[in-house]
């Protein structure tokens, strides 16, 4: 992170940018500062046969059980009133387009359901996919909720650890860019010489991701997966066999502190569960007042014997 | 003051300045300066006091692998009832029975220092306001708020504690509090939520990175004591993903081979 006067905003500058938090489900800022119907700058365009290009609706609601619309709805309040605070001498994203370092929340309120792409159109689950889903809304709402990863402190795979709204730190220098997410002490690491590749014939749970520069966005390729990965609460699924495609660029939409985010559109090519590949798009919020991380034991919880029982999870089953 | 004196003093600290080491370093590193005024050296001086924080970025693995933190001197002060639980853990650590260890039986945080014990490599990200010990074993990190910013401490405190770190000189002093009483010291000395931890690191030359610690926590030692760890720089390079929970699930040892 840049520091001295020249990087620093003034207090000013800060309460300009403290405008309303957005309501939830807001479209991130980096795709409704565009033109309506424009595209998110750095993406191709919708493939063949998409809907037209649009806001997107936000992912659905509640997810399907567990948690009370009360809570969910209490839960989502909080997050939207956590911004960046008024006074502090907090530092700006380095000037350099290609730096991402410094920390970084999610600027929506937590995915129950990718129900749509980034156009609007429905999520492009084929038969397979449609009964998987159904099963784990299913098996949710009977309040028996199957095991995932994120329950029992696995890696959960980039899009459920990227939806998660606890703040995370981006390091990086030349060869590699690195995630640190304070849930589940995630880590994901980018490598932009694919000769650097730590997981080489490995298929971690996180994939294995090579990363290159297209202008100032950082496209980023994951695919050999250890195990098939939910992409929000519901369980929309991924296959281990799942490619995904991150487009990530920081993006300066006004003049103060509060108006840097990251932009990161995910595409999934995923034949296992859909018709064709499909994107989404999300933004994070500038936070420094997030670090440093927080601890997060989640191995001192689920990895006691009675866990998985006493917790009313249920394992998957496997077909 | 007036002119004649303000040059005057600007002299004097110069000829008292220009034998120190500060000085020959910058000679060093300046060759053609001989020739510039003593005013010039002095904000030169100033700029590198303000931002010569030696680079501690990079990969390393420490020299020694171990399993006890052994003191620099004598032996670790244990009070009467800490050196029970020390012989305790001793006893069950000989006959593999790690109920008393969270790390060895549920893959959790070893909190600080245990962590700097790791046989396992770590990387240092070296930024002004956090520097963060991103290591290899489980996907562990702790940062170090260089900061200065007073911050309110955690209602419960954490295994990796607290972290708030300056420079001194080439010496990064780190100090640690707000711990639980839940993790080890090593793998056996227990601590209390009292414990305050201090690290200072150094580099011994550019490949040797050298961590002075010192441990006080009056419900567990009679007097503070200090320990020595030394790391290797390794190639820099990423990590592979680390899963502590597969490797407990497949019988393995959670904490890596020594």
């Amino acid at each position: 992170m840049a520091a001295g006067a020249a990087c620093l905003a003034s207090s000013a500058q800060q309460a300009a940018a403290q405008g309303p938090f957005p309501p939830p489900g807001a479209a991130p800022p980096g795709v409704a500062g565009r033109p309506p119907g424009a595209p998110p700058p750095g993406f191709a365009g919708p493939p063949p046969g998409a809907a037209p290009p649009g806001a997107g609706p936000p992912p659905d609601g509640p997810p399907a059980g567990g948690i009370p619309p009360a809570a969910f709805a209490a839960f989502q309040a909080e997050l939207a009133a956590d911004v960046l605070p008024l006074s502090g001498n907090w530092p700006s994203p380095s000037p350099d387009p290609r730096n991402f370092e410094g920390y970084w929340r999610q600027y929506n309120i937590l995915a129950s359901e990718r129900s749509a792409d980034m156009y609007g159109a429905k999520t492009p689950l084929n038969e397979a996919g449609r009964a998987l889903l159904a099963k784990r809304v299913a098996s949710d709402r009977a309040g028996k909720p199957y095991v995932n990863a994120s329950a029992v402190c696995l890696p959960t795979g980039q899009p459920l650890q990227l939806d998660i709204n606890l703040p995370f730190a981006i390091q990086q220098n030349k060869d590699w860019v690195q995630f640190l997410f304070q849930q589940y002490h995630g880590v994901w690491t980018v490598v932009l010489d694919p000769a650097k590749q730590p997981d080489a014939g490995a298929r971690p749970y996180m994939g294995r991701s090579v990363g290159h520069w297209d202008g100032d966005t950082l496209v980023v390729e994951t695919s050999g997966f250890k195990q098939g990965f939910w992409l929000d609460i519901n369980g929309t699924p991924a296959s281990a066999d799942a490619k995904l495609t991150h487009r990530i660029r920081k993006v300066h939409q006004g003049s103060q502190l509060g108006d840097w985010s990251l932009e990161v559109i995910t595409t999934l090519d995923d034949p296992a569960y859909y018709t064709r590949p499909w994107s989404w798009a999300t933004a994070y919020v500038w936070r420094p007042d997030k670090a440093p991380l927080s601890e997060f034991d989640c191995e001192y919880t689920v990895n006691r014997p009675d866990y998985i029982t006493s917790s009313g999870l249920v394992p998957e089953p496997k077909n | 003051m007036g002119r004649s004196a303000t040059i005057a003093l600007f002299a004097a600290a110069a000829l008292v300045l220009k034998n120190s080491r500060k000085m020959k370093r910058l000679r060093a590193a300046f060759p053609s300066l001989p020739g510039v005024s003593a005013g010039v050296f002095l904000c030169l001086i100033g700029t590198q006091a303000a931002s010569a924080q030696v680079s501690l970025e990079g990969t390393w693995r420490i020299e020694r692998p171990r399993a006890v933190l052994d003191p620099t001197a004598g032996a670790v002060p244990f009070s009467p009832k800490a050196r029970k639980q020390y012989e305790a853990n001793k006893r069950a650590y000989a006959s593999k029975k790690y109920d008393y260890d969270s790390v060895q039986t549920l893959c959790s945080t070893p909190g600080l220092p245990r962590l700097m014990l790791t046989p396992d490599r770590f990387h240092i990200w070296q930024r002004p306001d956090f520097i963060t010990f991103q290591f290899e074993w489980n996907r562990l990190f702790f940062q170090v708020d260089m900061t200065g910013r007073k911050t309110e401490p955690p209602l419960v405190g954490d295994n990796i504690g607290v972290s708030k770190g300056q420079w001194q000189g080439d010496t990064l002093v780190v100090k640690t509090d707000n711990f639980t009483d839940q993790t080890l010291i090593d793998s056996l000395v227990p601590h209390s939520d009292e414990m305050k931890l201090t690290q200072t690191f150094r580099l011994l030359d550019p490949n040797t990175l050298e961590d002075r610690i010192t441990i006080e926590d009056p419900q567990t030692f009679t007097q503070p004591w200090q320990a020595a760890v030394k790391y290797t720089r390794q190639p820099d390079a990423p990590f592979p993903e680390d899963v502590c929970i597969d490797r407990r699930k497949a019988g393995l040892s959670p904490l890596p081979p020594k």
